[in-house]
């Protein structure tokens, strides 16, 4: 098995997948947002609880791949307990890193558990599954 | 178990030939997206891009002549493989889907009345699924669905508890993209027969290797798509019985399709011509002929025992992988297995599989509400062609190996 497709699945996308962070539909909750991938069928549900300007937890469900849960997973633990604006910014952040070949981010800007997506770059047909939660909660929030 | 001489065969596909060359590992097990092309279907058409490429119809020099008779010859070839009684019975499309949605518009949307019925499955792909939720949102059809088992095949002795309702139309899938299931296209030809009930077939799957023969099966359309019998991508056929296709009106209108054109009104070309609108991919007409004559050169009998055969091969040892769930138990099948592998999504599957050289699909296959019955969202699928080998076959299953003893670890 070669290296490239040992790296994307390296460990932390392993075990981000096989046990998310917050996967279950809350009792509660203030806005609920779907990712939806009609080419694969990969479709989560995200669901947030604000405090004011605050996002104060985020949990989801649904039916992807490792790829795309692992993203979602790690993506809830980034968001959790920051302002809306720094979430913001941490989301574009990322997507820019995964979707531009010419982007100022560098790897080591990144939080430990998003740099086990920066060899998705090698991989553009799996970009999709990597930013589908992310893309959707940029666009909804 | 192998009868035919497929290293002759995958000599005439020049891809395996760029991957030898390349060095690079190619195990091709997604025929049911598309076939690979031979070199007869590629030279044809350079030949008509390099040497005689022009408009067809109405050009008076020569190589427009040649172009219109190697178009109109493609045509005859088609008629000829499917046994259809006249050539205008052949109209080329854009592919399976452009042919349904032709009938759709001309047969449903222009010949039936608010209330009449459409009886599908549920296993359709979307391409026989949407357009008639669409024409039947316009003008006020019904759809109605065969009642299918848990294992996916289609419960046609219950045919008669739906005699009562207005059908006029079934639209059914020959083979099923997703799960490979062959169905019996005889039974629901002969009891629709007998309620004088139309039926379109979707042959995108089967009509390159399974015998077809229109007259004799007695459909009333029958629509495929030339990518997927070894031919060009662009290019699709919807054979319809001369007297539907007289009475439909057009689908797409402009120029060719015409007879005489006012500022005001116009009349339309005979068929098939009423239906073609447009220059039409010439090329591809032509490719789909080069590759209904290579077709030709195959036993195609002898080439559907070797790969049941194969087929049997890999289900045997898919089914000694653990965990491992071939979805549906077909009646009769053919060469499409769809699998899913423990809780490993089937995208992860194939972006593995993609890393050892070995193409399959993975997905809901455009038949999601099929994937629904069988509540799941996706399925890893394999789909063999003649020129599949039981190397191919072994190199998937060690592939499946490695992949479940690293997502386990």
């Amino acid at each position: 098995m070669d290296d490239k497709i040992k790296a994307l699945y390296q460990k932390v996308i392993i075990r981000e997948s096989k046990s998310p962070y917050h996967y279950e539909k809350p009792d509660t909750f203030d806005l609920a947002i779907e990712a939806d991938n009609p080419v694969c069928g990969d479709r989560f549900e995200l669901f947030l609880s604000l405090d004011g300007k605050k996002i104060d937890a985020v949990h989801f469900t649904g039916y992807g791949c490792a790829i795309s849960k692992a993203a979602t997973s790690v993506l809830l633990q980034i968001i959790e307990q920051q302002e809306i604006a720094v979430a913001k910014t941490r989301i574009s952040h990322f997507l820019d890193f995964i979707q531009n070949p010419d982007t100022a981010v560098r790897v080591e800007d990144l939080d430990e558990n998003l740099q086990a997506f920066a060899a998705a770059r090698d991989f553009p047909e799996r970009q999709s599954c990597v930013t589908l939660s992310w893309k959707a909660l940029d666009q909804s929030v | 178990m192998i009868h035919t001489d497929i290293p002759a065969i995958r000599d005439q596909f020049p891809i395996f030939a760029w991957h030898r060359q390349e060095n690079l590992p190619f195990v091709y097990l997604d025929n049911a997206a598309t076939t690979l092309k031979p070199t007869p279907v590629i030279e044809a058409m350079h030949d008509y891009y390099s040497n005689y490429s022009s408009n067809i119809h109405r050009g008076l020099y020569p190589i427009a002549v040649r172009a219109s008779k190697a178009y109109e010859d493609a045509r005859v070839k088609v008629q000829q493989f499917f046994g259809a009684a006249h050539p205008e019975e052949i109209v080329f499309t854009q592919g399976t889907t452009a042919g349904i949605n032709l009938v759709a518009a001309a047969f449903a949307g222009g010949l039936l009345q608010p209330g009449d019925e459409i009886l599908l499955s549920p296993m359709e792909h979307h391409a026989n699924l949407v357009p008639w939720q669409q024409i039947s949102a316009h003008h006020n059809l019904r759809l109605r669905f065969l009642p299918m088992d848990a294992a996916g095949n289609l419960q046609l002795d219950q045919l008669d508890t739906l005699a009562d309702f207005p059908i006029k139309l079934i639209a059914i899938v020959h083979i099923s993209n997703t799960l490979g299931h062959i169905n019996d296209l005889e039974t629901i030809i002969a009891w629709a027969k007998q309620r004088n009930i139309r039926v379109l077939v979707d042959a995108a799957q089967s009509a390159a290797l399974y015998p077809m023969d229109v007259q004799q099966l007695g459909m009333d359309f029958l629509v495929c798509s030339g990518h997927k019998m070894y031919g060009p991508t662009g290019i699709g056929v919807l054979y319809g019985k001369k007297e539907l296709l007289e009475q439909m009106p057009p689908y797409q209108s402009g120029g060719d399709m015409i007879k005489k054109v006012g500022l005001y009104s116009s009349t339309f070309a005979d068929i098939p011509h009423k239906f073609e609108a447009g220059t039409p991919p010439i090329a591809a007409a032509i490719g789909l002929g080069a590759a209904l004559d290579f077709l030709q050169t195959l036993n195609r009998p002898q080439w559907l025992t070797h790969l049941d055969q194969l087929t049997d091969y890999t289900i045997r040892q898919l089914r000694e992988i653990p965990g491992l769930k071939i979805m549906g138990e077909a009646q009769k099948r053919s060469h499409i297995i769809s699998f899913t592998l423990q809780d490993i999504h089937p995208h992860d599957i194939a972006t593995f599989l993609a890393q050892e050289g070995i193409a399959i699909r993975a997905g809901h296959h455009c038949t999601q509400p099929l994937m629904q019955h069988f509540d799941t969202g996706a399925s890893a699928r394999a789909s063999l062609s003649i020129y599949n080998t039981q190397e191919d076959i072994d190199a998937l299953i060690q592939a499946l190996h490695h992949i479940q003893s690293f997502f386990n670890s």
